[in-house]
């Protein structure tokens, strides 16, 4: 009996017909697979009278659990037959079963609980109105439903399909279903009718098919078979769905999230409160968190603090729609590390156009920054070191050089301590006696003299630019200099440049300390060096050129007291000659005396222009300026040239009104005297002179003109510079300083001075002044008035 | 007689002017440096003062400026003579001779002051 009641059992827990078994309590004590199909969940242990999730009368009125069949029959006893209920499972779908409780007596005939029987009577609609339902579903499907018999013949087709397809319903009927299957799919077609013929189902079978326009679409195919009442396959309905249009987006979004996912460049999408959404593999790369890490985050955790306010303006940019191009900033890695990155953030929204979030693409330009950084620094460097070479290059002065070097480098290498040391050049025992200089803004400061080290001397000969990055870390003991350091100075790092002369010999250097360590970098190591370089040449032409100016003046100072020293006698032997004239007692003693005046006139008048060209060499010649008749000047000054020269006739043209000329009367008499001796001078073998007075539009012109010797073109090129004479001048009695004088006089008057010239041929000088400015003139006349 | 001193360090020139103005009918009195002309300036006041430039013991120019700022020789007239170059520098004086001069130059400007 209880094996006979076990296989009965084994039966039931099989069978395709739910069923299920309560104690007198009403506990679920079995129940099959069918059942738990039917109540779409598995009753909990101990549950009560139904495994069903809910129970409802087929009229849609929920049962009361007292109601239950299941309850009635173990409670009351009562064991109607067949109720019809209606069965709502988790999923809210419906089953109408046909409940059939049975009861269960022990072998006293006591009740000891029931079984049930449920059977899935399907819903409770008539056959007209689902036949009703069912043809108006299949009418206004977007889906193709075609139905056709087992030879392929199209018996049925809907609007969906005459959209799909292009045929219309008409076009369709009676036409093989391989109207819609292209070639290469027929044999699929074959498949198909032995699959069905067996009664099998086919399900969401994705293909090909053409449409009247010969174009193909991917479609997806559910295909049943359709049975005769008595089971007997007769044909096959076939719900075709368009899936282009998914496949499309689904390919497109392969092919997005793929790029989205190879980026090297971080793609962040975030919502409107600045959540992250999503996060690829670049911004991991990027930024060091992993994907788990971020989604959920605050974006800000990106963000340095100092720039938070940005994301609050990216925000509200985005809420307006707005995007945000190529926007160059600053972010943090999870490190904490700063990154520079360049962000494109655009607004994302849904279908509807609303805006939710926003996509942000971040790539990282800490590199380009860098290189871009690294040039400008490498132009700056270039700039400074251009600024420095022209400064240095353009003076000569020695303390000015040294200062503006020292100045300069000093803020460059933002050092906290800048000296140069530069040997005193004017020191006797020069070796270890150096000159200090430190930044200052006054370039006449006193410098402080600096005996060198002898330990620091040995570093500086290597002739090395010295970097010490961190003095508590050098070994003291190796070199008694840095010992020397420690002890005297604060600072922890330090720079020596030597600054080397042409000759190789050590002349000063440089040295910079701070106080910070690793202060200096060997790029201003490199930089400094340069200058150094520059200076060092500098400093040298400096020092030739002080020596050249000090033996100048030395000159200078030597002339003016020779000078002195010849007019003092000079003076008492003009004057005892005037006085011996006056007693003159023949006429030849009178001649003799009149010559030998002339020649102490001479004789004055050689030391008079050697004085005159060092007062014009030190700035010492002083002008006159007034207005004076330059016509009435040339005149006097010709008639006294006629009496020292009677072999030469000098012939003039100077016009009949007087040429007024602003300027040094003096002066100009002393170029025109000088102009004139020397046509008589050079020219020993002619006759005439010729001097020409000429009133140009805004220039006064004076000529003169001899036929004497002439000069080369070589000559007349260098004629006006200091002690020059012309190459055919031998024999001829004379300092070289004449015309130099002329040229610097005529200069100081803004005029010129020139020559035309053949060898042989004799020369034409020329001179040119400015008319007096109208200016002048009334300003002069205010004057003479008061 | 119009008194003339002469302040002058060189022998044959202080001779020279002395002789040249002694014939012109001035009384002459020279001095070869400084030292010894103030000595003789507390005694006496002369009529013109003739000062060379350069001077063993000192310049023309500050005795000149002193002999202006002393109330008993202000209204003296005071010629100043130099070889030296930067004469037109010297300012202070009521006229400058530059060295080498003419005799007649020197006359006439001496008359011309006293």
């Amino acid at each position: 009996m209880e094996n006979a009641q076990q296989s009965g059992m084994n039966i039931l827990a099989n069978s395709p017909v739910a069923f299920y078994t309560c104690n007198l309590k009403g506990e679920i004590t079995f129940y099959n697979k069918a059942a738990t199909e039917l109540w779409g969940r598995e009753p909990k242990p101990k549950e009560k009278w139904c495994g069903s999730w809910k129970c409802w009368y087929p009229d849609n009125e929920q049962l009361p659990a007292e109601d239950h069949p299941a309850y009635k029959a173990i409670k009351d006893g009562d064991f109607q037959e067949k109720s019809k209920l209606r069965i709502e499972r988790p999923d809210h779908s419906f089953r109408t079963v046909l409940f059939i409780p049975q009861a269960e007596y022990d072998e006293a005939n006591n009740l000891k609980g029931s079984h049930f029987f449920l059977i899935d009577t399907g819903d409770c609609v008539t056959e007209q109105l689902k036949n009703a339902t069912l043809s108006a579903i299949v009418e206004s499907s977007d889906d193709a439903i075609i139905s056709k018999d087992l030879n392929g013949t199209i018996t049925g087709w809907n609007s969906g399909a005459e959209r799909i397809f292009g045929y219309s319903e008409a076009e369709a009927l009676g036409r093989s279903i391989t109207l819609i299957i292209p070639d290469s799919r027929l044999k699929e077609e074959e498949n198909i009718i032995f699959r069905l013929k067996n009664g099998e189902k086919i399900e969401h079978f994705e293909t090909l098919r053409i449409n009247k326009a010969g174009t193909l679409i991917p479609l997806s195919l559910s295909i049943s078979p359709i049975k005769d009442p008595n089971g007997k396959v007769v044909g096959a309905s076939k719900v075709a769905r368009d899936i282009s249009e998914r496949l499309q987006s689904f390919e497109k979004q392969v092919i997005l999230s793929s790029i989205v996912e190879s980026s090297d460049d971080a793609i962040i999408s975030k919502d409107l409160e600045g959540t992250i959404m999503s996060w690829n593999r670049g911004a991991q790369q990027i930024f060091g968190y992993s994907e788990e890490e971020a989604v959920g985050s605050s974006i800000t955790m990106l963000i340095p603090e100092e720039k938070l306010s940005e994301e609050s303006l990216i925000l509200s940019k985005i809420r307006n729609g707005e995007k945000i191009d190529h926007f160059e900033t600053v972010r943090k890695h999870k490190s904490g590390r700063e990154i520079q990155v360049s962000i494109t953030v655009s607004p994302l929204k849904n279908h509807n156009g609303k805006i939710i979030g926003a996509s942000k693409v971040a790539r990282d330009i800490s590199i380009q920054v860098k290189s871009q950084k690294a040039l400008k620094k490498y132009n700056e460097n270039l700039q400074i070191l251009n600024s420095v070479s022209r400064t240095i290059s353009e003076n000569l002065n020695f303390r000015q050089i040294i200062q503006r070097v020292i100045n300069i480098t000093t803020k460059l290498t933002e050092s906290e301590l800048g000296v140069i040391f530069y040997k005193n050049i004017n020191a006797e025992e020069t070796k270890k006696k150096f000159l200090a200089f430190t930044q200052s803004e006054n370039e006449d400061d006193e410098a402080k003299v600096f005996e060198l080290q002898e330990s620091l001397y040995d570093v500086l000969e290597s002739r090395q630019i010295l970097l010490i990055h961190d003095i508590e870390k050098e070994d003291k003991k190796v070199n008694p200099f840095y010992r020397k350091l420690k002890e005297k100075l604060d600072y922890k790092s330090y720079m020596i440049v030597p600054v080397m002369a042409k000759n190789g010999v050590l002349s000063g250097f440089f040295f910079f300390g701070h106080t910070q360590k690793e202060h200096f970098t060997s790029e201003n190591s490199l930089l400094i060096g340069n200058i150094a370089a520059h200076t060092a040449s500098s400093l040298q032409n400096s020092y030739l050129f002080e020596r050249v100016k000090s033996l100048s003046e030395k000159k200078d100072e030597f002339i003016a007291l020779a000078s002195h020293e010849l007019k003092t006698p000079l003076t008492s032997l003009k004057g005892y000659l005037q006085m011996l004239e006056k007693m003159n007692a023949n006429e030849t003693t009178g001649i003799f005396m009149k010559k030998t005046l002339e020649q102490v006139e001479r004789l004055n008048s050689l030391i008079e222009d050697l004085l005159d060209m060092t007062r014009l060499e030190t700035g010492k010649l002083d002008f006159e300026d007034d207005l004076f008749d330059l016509k009435e000047l040339l005149a006097e000054t010709i008639y006294t040239c006629n009496f020292s020269s009677p072999e030469h006739e000098i012939i003039h043209e100077l016009g009949s009104s007087p040429v007024m000329i602003q300027g040094d009367q003096h002066r100009i008499e002393q170029v025109v005297t000088n102009l004139i001796s020397n046509a008589i001078k050079y020219s020993p073998h002619a006759d005439r002179i010729e001097v020409k007075l000429e009133v140009e539009e805004k220039n006064i012109c004076i000529r003169v003109r001899d036929y004497g010797i002439g000069l080369s073109e070589a000559d007349q090129k260098n004629l006006f510079e200091r002690f020059y004479r012309a190459d055919n001048s031998r024999g001829i009695n004379g300092l070289g300083i004449g015309l130099y004088i002329s040229k610097q006089i005529i200069d100081r008057h803004n005029g010129c001075i020139g020559v035309n010239s053949k060898c042989g041929e004799g020369s034409e000088f020329y001179v040119t002044l400015p008319k007096p400015k109208a200016t002048w003139l009334s300003a002069k006349k205010e004057k003479r008035k008061e | 007689m119009k008194i003339i001193h002469i302040l002058e360090d060189d022998y044959n020139i202080r001779e020279l002017i002395q002789m040249l103005l002694e014939t012109q009918g001035y009384k002459v009195e020279v001095f070869a440096n400084i030292n010894e002309f103030w000595k003789m300036e507390n005694e006496n006041v002369p009529d013109l003062f003739l000062l060379d430039y350069m001077l063993p013991d000192g310049n023309g120019l500050e005795v000149c400026k002193n002999l202006k700022s002393t109330d008993e020789t202000r209204d003296v007239p005071v010629i100043l003579m130099s070889a030296h170059p930067n004469l037109l520098n010297m300012e202070g004086a009521d006229a400058l001779l530059p060295k080498p001069f003419d005799v007649d130059e020197l006359v006439q400007l001496i008359s011309s002051h006293i």
